[in-house]
C-alpha cells in the first residue's frame, strides 16, 4: 500500500474503509498530478507501523474508526508524534469531538469528501496545509512539571495561558506580566483551583496567547504559590490525582484545597530567596543574609545527599519546616534554589 | 519500652510507614523498618541523619517541631519535641500513604509529654 517516498508532499491517509482509501488516493493522485505521495493505513495499528519506517508530512485521520477513534489516536500521536501534523476527516464529527481534536492540535477537521468539489476542496486544503512549512518554534517530548513550566513562565515575565488536560477535565491558569493571576479548574476558581491543577501528577498542557480572564482571583507572589502548592502535595498526597481519574473538578478539591487556600493566605511571607543552581540569585526579597542562606542550599543539598545514601529514596526535591511561630521551607530543584519563610496563622508573630 | 515506643507500637501499622525511629539526642528508644524492601542499618541511618541535620539547619536558638524532608520515592516526617525526644516516620510516596493518620501521630506525640 506504498508508494515511492521521493515525491514532494507525503501524506499518510488512514481509515477503515479500504474502497475510500483507493477512491480517495486516486482522485487526489490526479489532481495533484502526481506530485503528492500516498500511503494508507486501515487501523491505528497499521498507520503506526507506516509512520515508524518513514515519517509522513500529514496524518490524515478518519474520525469514526472501531477501537479506537480519531479523536483517540490524535491524543496517542500527541505523545509518541509531538509535532505531527493531523488533519481529521469525517462525515459525523459532533461540536464536541471537533472542539476536542483541536485542542489536541488537529491541524484541520474537514468533512469527508464524496463529490468531486468535495475532494477538490480537500485537496485544496491540504495543499495550502504543506504549502505554510513547519510551524515554528520546537516541538518535543520532555517530561515536565506544571510547576516548572510556570516557574519559566513567571521568572521570564510572560503574559500567556496554561491550559491543562486530563482525562476529560480541563483547567487553565492565566499569567499575566509574570504574576498568576488567576486559574480555573471545573468549576473551581482562584488558589483553590491552583492548587488542584499543581496537584496533578500527569496529563497534557499547551501555552496560549494570553488573554484577560473573566476575574483575577489570585494575588501573590508566584515563588510562594508554588511553594506553598508543593506543600500541599506533600500534605496530601495520600490521594494523588492521575490522569484519566479525576470526577467532578469541584469534588476533587473541595475540602482540603479550601482548607488550604485559606490557609495559605492567612500565611504571611517574610522572606524569599530564588536562585540558580549556581548560587546566581535571581530574585530575594527580604533576604537579610544571602550569604547564609546560600550556604543553607548547599548545606541541605549535602545532607539529603548523604542522608539518603544506600536507600532507594531518589532524588531530594525540598525540605519544610515548621518552628511552631515560622515555617521555613527549601526547595531544590536540577535548575532553581527556592527558599520561602512565613509567619504561619494565629502565632503572635502573624498579629 | 518508653511511653514514646508503646504509644507508636499502639498505632501501628499505618498506611505507607515503611520505617520508624524514636530517639532522645544519640540514643535509640526505638526503631524498626516495617518493609523488605529497605535495609534496616541504612535506613535507619537516613533517619538518624534528618532528625540532626533538621537541628543544624536553624539558627541555633529555632528549634523545629516539625519537619518532612521529600525525596523521589520517600519522605521523611519527624516530631521534635521540647524533651529532645523525637519521632522519625520514613513514609513512601504512594497512594497507599494514609497522610491523615501520619499527621495526627506526629501531632499525638508532640502533644504528649515522656513520664
Amino acid at each position: 500500500m506504498s508508494e515511492a517516498p521521493n515525491k514532494r508532499s507525503q501524506f499518510l491517509f488512514v481509515d477503515d474503509e479500504p474502497e475510500f482509501l483507493n477512491a480517495l488516493t486516486g482522485v487526489l493522485r490526479e489532481i495533484s498530478k502526481g506530485q503528492w505521495a500516498f500511503r494508507t493505513a486501515t487501523n491505528h495499528s497499521q498507520a503506526l507501523e507506516q509512520m515508524k519506517a518513514q515519517p509522513v508530512e500529514v496524518v490524515v485521520l478518519d474520525f469514526a474508526m472501531p477501537v479506537m477513534n480519531g479523536v483517540e489516536f490524535l491524543r496517542l500521536l500527541r505523545q509518541t508524534h509531538p509535532g505531527q501534523r493531523v488533519v481529521m476527516l469525517s462525515g459525523q464529527m459532533d461540536e464536541a469531538a471537533r472542539k476536542s481534536a483541536v485542542e489536541l492540535g488537529a491541524s484541520l477537521c474537514l468533512d469527508k469528501p464524496s463529490t468531486p468539489e468535495g475532494f477538490q476542496g480537500l485537496f485544496s486544503a491540504l495543499e495550502a496545509l504543506v504549502s505554510s512549512g513547519p510551524q515554528a518554534g520546537f516541538r518535543g517530548v520532555m517530561q515536565v512539571g506544571l510547576q516548572e513550566v510556570l516557574q519559566m513562565e513567571c521568572l521570564a515575565r510572560k503574559s500567556s495561558i496554561l491550559v491543562v488536560s486530563t482525562g476529560n477535565r480541563r483547567g487553565q491558569i492565566f499569567i499575566c506580566d509574570g504574576s498568576i493571576i488567576h486559574a480555573e479548574w471545573g468549576k473551581m476558581q482562584g488558589e483553590v483551583a491552583l492548587y488542584g491543577l499543581l496537584g496533578l501528577t500527569g496529563g497534557e498542557f499547551t501555552l496560549h496567547p494570553f488573554t484577560e480572564p473573566p476575574q483575577r482571583t489570585i494575588s501573590g507572589q508566584h515563588e510562594f504559590l508554588l511553594m506553598e502548592a508543593a506543600r500541599l502535595n506533600d500534605e496530601n498526597g495520600s490521594q494523588p490525582v492521575r490522569p484519566g481519574s479525576l470526577g467532578d473538578g469541584e469534588q476533587q478539591g473541595a475540602p482540603g484545597e479550601t482548607q488550604a487556600a485559606t490557609e495559605a493566605r492567612g500565611v504571611r511571607i517574610e522572606e524569599v530567596l530564588l536562585c540558580s543552581s549556581a548560587g546566581e540569585v535571581l530574585y530575594q526579597w527580604k533576604c537579610e543574609s544571602l550569604e547564609a542562606r546560600l550556604d543553607l542550599f548547599k548545606k541541605l543539598e549535602e545532607q539529603a545527599s548523604e542522608a539518603s545514601k544506600g536507600t532507594p529514596s531518589g532524588r531530594f526535591h525540598r525540605v519544610s519546616m515548621d518552628t511552631g511561630a515560622s515555617r521555613l521551607q527549601l526547595q531544590i530543584q536540577p535548575t532553581f534554589r527556592l527558599l520561602v519563610r512565613s509567619a504561619l496563622p494565629g502565632n503572635p508573630i502573624n498579629q | 519500652m518508653s511511653q514514646s515506643a508503646n504509644f507508636l507500637s499502639s498505632r501501628l501499622p499505618i498506611g505507607g510507614v515503611a520505617a520508624y525511629c524514636i530517639r532522645r539526642g544519640n540514643d535509640i528508644l526505638a526503631s524498626d523498618c516495617l518493609t523488605k524492601s529497605l535495609y534496616p542499618s541504612s535506613t535507619e541511618e537516613m533517619l538518624a541523619r534528618v532528625v540532626r541535620s533538621g537541628r543544624a539547619l536553624l539558627p541555633s536558638g529555632d528549634h523545629p517541631t516539625r519537619y518532612c524532608w521529600t525525596y523521589e520515592g520517600h519522605r521523611v516526617y519527624v516530631a521534635a519535641r521540647p524533651d529532645s525526644v523525637c519521632l522519625a516516620l520514613l513514609v513512601e510516596n504512594n497512594a497507599s500513604a494514609q497522610l491523615a493518620t501520619i499527621n495526627e501521630t506526629l501531632q499525638a506525640f508532640l502533644d504528649m509529654a515522656e513520664a
